[in-house]
């Protein structure tokens, strides 16, 4: 198995939550956020409407 | 402490690179994507832990319980990241447009009905002031064609920007570029954050595709405008429109873009609008693409034109985002905007929920002129979809990268907002991890 995400490898803990969850809550740049979705400065037949 | 049974988790992405022995996993609620043999493909997918722990410590073997905690903060995460996300207002001073596209999704809209008057660009402002204060807005306008010739047009965009300018609301404009050098001037009084431009290919493909109405070339005032908006400092959005008529001809398009100097431009980027029936069906439906269709012919043409990828790097749904970033973009509950962070207006007074439904008649949901009007069940049922809600979404595993699609397209289809728009997030990662993932040495 090779990562293509960064997130650190570590074995869990049963009843801990891993470290890979707790970096989901570091907030991405918006921009970033947003890219997930789409362009969104878009009208239809682009981003979020296609 | 009794060790819980791992199981697989519920939000595991697993499939074949194309053209590959490799696989992939990836987890948009764990935030981990992989690349692993076959059989690690196969452990993983038949709940067996390997050695290592790894596949627990990458979310993709779980407690069930400890991720449906982890699910519903995540969720939660995403609501309140919303709430104070930025609210993109569209405002459609006209249906009218001075161009006759083969394809026009609007044709069908009313044109007339005048020109708006101060009345109404004041009621339009007062109503986002009230209704959005405390939120980041910026305002985009739109259509039909906002930069239309003549000097009655040029007044209400005037209008609209100098309110915005007032009230240091960034502005963004979703146009065919043919009248945007003659703007450029009047839109630089507030912070141009964008200019949408459409581009259908080189010169004739476009010409053929995008003419005047009653005929006439569009392709080099486009590209003097886009020219002249790049020289000003002002972020272009290059749009192509794509459909099994033009999609071969994007290499010639690319060659020119990148002949121009534009794609050397940081603030020139592009995307690929995929062709397809909105409202209504269309006339010429055998030119038409699926998404995945379209995505496997891009997939192919770039093989075959790597210039195509100097112009434009296809999403692959998340793929794009994973290899550029590294990381998997946050869990995606709701891809719809539509009454949430996004809101469009017209010259009517009437309130709509998004670019997809603004000028249909029937779905205004509500109007801000003559008089302020909601309808807020209407809203309540925009606002409350998303893949918790949307009952076909909740055992899918690729809804925290598709996030239930579109609910206009869902609603054209089904009757029901509440229904998915689903998209291909599998097949396409199929496709994305094949063009993204770098290919190793010897």
């Amino acid at each position: 198995m090779k990562p293509i995400t960064r997130n650190r490898t570590t074995t869990i803990e049963p009843g801990k939550t891993p470290p890979v969850v707790q970096e989901r809550t570091v907030q991405a740049a918006p921009e970033k956020a947003q890219a997930q979705c789409c362009a969104k400065v878009s009208g239809p037949s682009m981003g979020c409407h296609d | 402490m009794e060790t819980p049974l791992l199981q697989p988790s519920r939000h595991n992405i697993v499939g074949p690179v194309r053209g590959s022995a490799s696989w992939f996993v990836v987890n948009p609620l764990s935030g981990c994507a992989d690349v692993l043999t076959a059989d690690e493909a196969a452990e993983i997918q038949a709940g067996r832990p390997d050695p290592g722990g790894s596949f627990a410590a990458r979310g993709y073997l779980v407690d069930p319980a400890e991720e449906e905690g982890r699910y519903r903060r995540a969720y939660l995460d995403f609501v309140d990241r919303r709430d104070r996300d930025e609210v993109q207002i569209f405002f459609a001073p006209w249906y009218a447009c001075n161009l006759g596209c083969s394809y026009c999704y609007q044709g069908a809209y009313p044109s007339s009905g005048g020109l708006p008057g101060p009345q109404v660009l004041d009621a339009f402002f007062e109503y986002v002031d009230r209704e959005m204060a405390g939120r980041r807005t910026y305002l985009t306008l739109f259509g039909g064609e906002p930069l239309l010739p003549g000097a009655s047009a040029m007044g209400v965009i005037e209008g609209l920007v100098d309110r915005a300018a007032a009230r240091r609301m960034p502005i963004a404009v979703v146009t065919n570029g043919h009248e945007l050098a003659r703007y450029l001037p009047l839109l630089q009084r507030a912070d141009v954050r964008e200019i949408q431009v459409t581009l259908d290919g080189p010169r004739e493909v476009h010409d053929r595709r995008r003419p005047l109405k009653g005929g006439g070339s569009t392709f080099d005032a486009i590209v003097a405008g886009v020219d002249a908006t790049l020289g000003a400092g002002i972020p272009v959005n290059l749009r192509a429109v794509v459909d099994r008529d033009n999609l071969e001809d994007l290499p010639a398009l690319a060659t020119f873009a990148i002949q121009r100097g534009w794609t050397r431009n940081p603030n020139f980027k592009t995307q690929l609008g995929r062709n397809y029936e909105l409202h209504e069906c269309h006339a010429g439906s055998q030119v038409l693409y699926s998404r995945l269709e379209m995505y496997e012919a891009l997939f192919d043409l770039a093989r075959r034109h790597p210039e195509v990828l100097e112009f434009h790097r296809p999403a692959y749904s998340i793929s794009k985002f994973l290899f550029d970033n590294g990381r998997m973009p946050l869990p995606l509950f709701d891809s719809c905007s539509g009454c949430k962070t996004e809101w469009a207006f017209d010259h009517t007074g009437r309130i709509y929920s998004c670019t997809a439904t603004v000028g249909k008649v029937g779905e205004e949901v509500g109007t801000f002129w003559p008089t302020v009007t909601r309808k807020d069940d209407e809203i309540a049922q925009w606002q409350d979809r998303d893949v918790l809600a949307i009952e076909a979404c909740r055992t899918c595993s690729s809804r925290l990268a598709c996030g239930g699609g579109c609910a206009s397209v869902a609603r054209n289809r089904t009757g029901s907002l509440l229904a998915p728009d689903c998209r291909p997030i599998r097949e396409l990662l199929e496709l994305g991890t094949a063009a993204y993932l770098p290919v190793e040495g010897p």
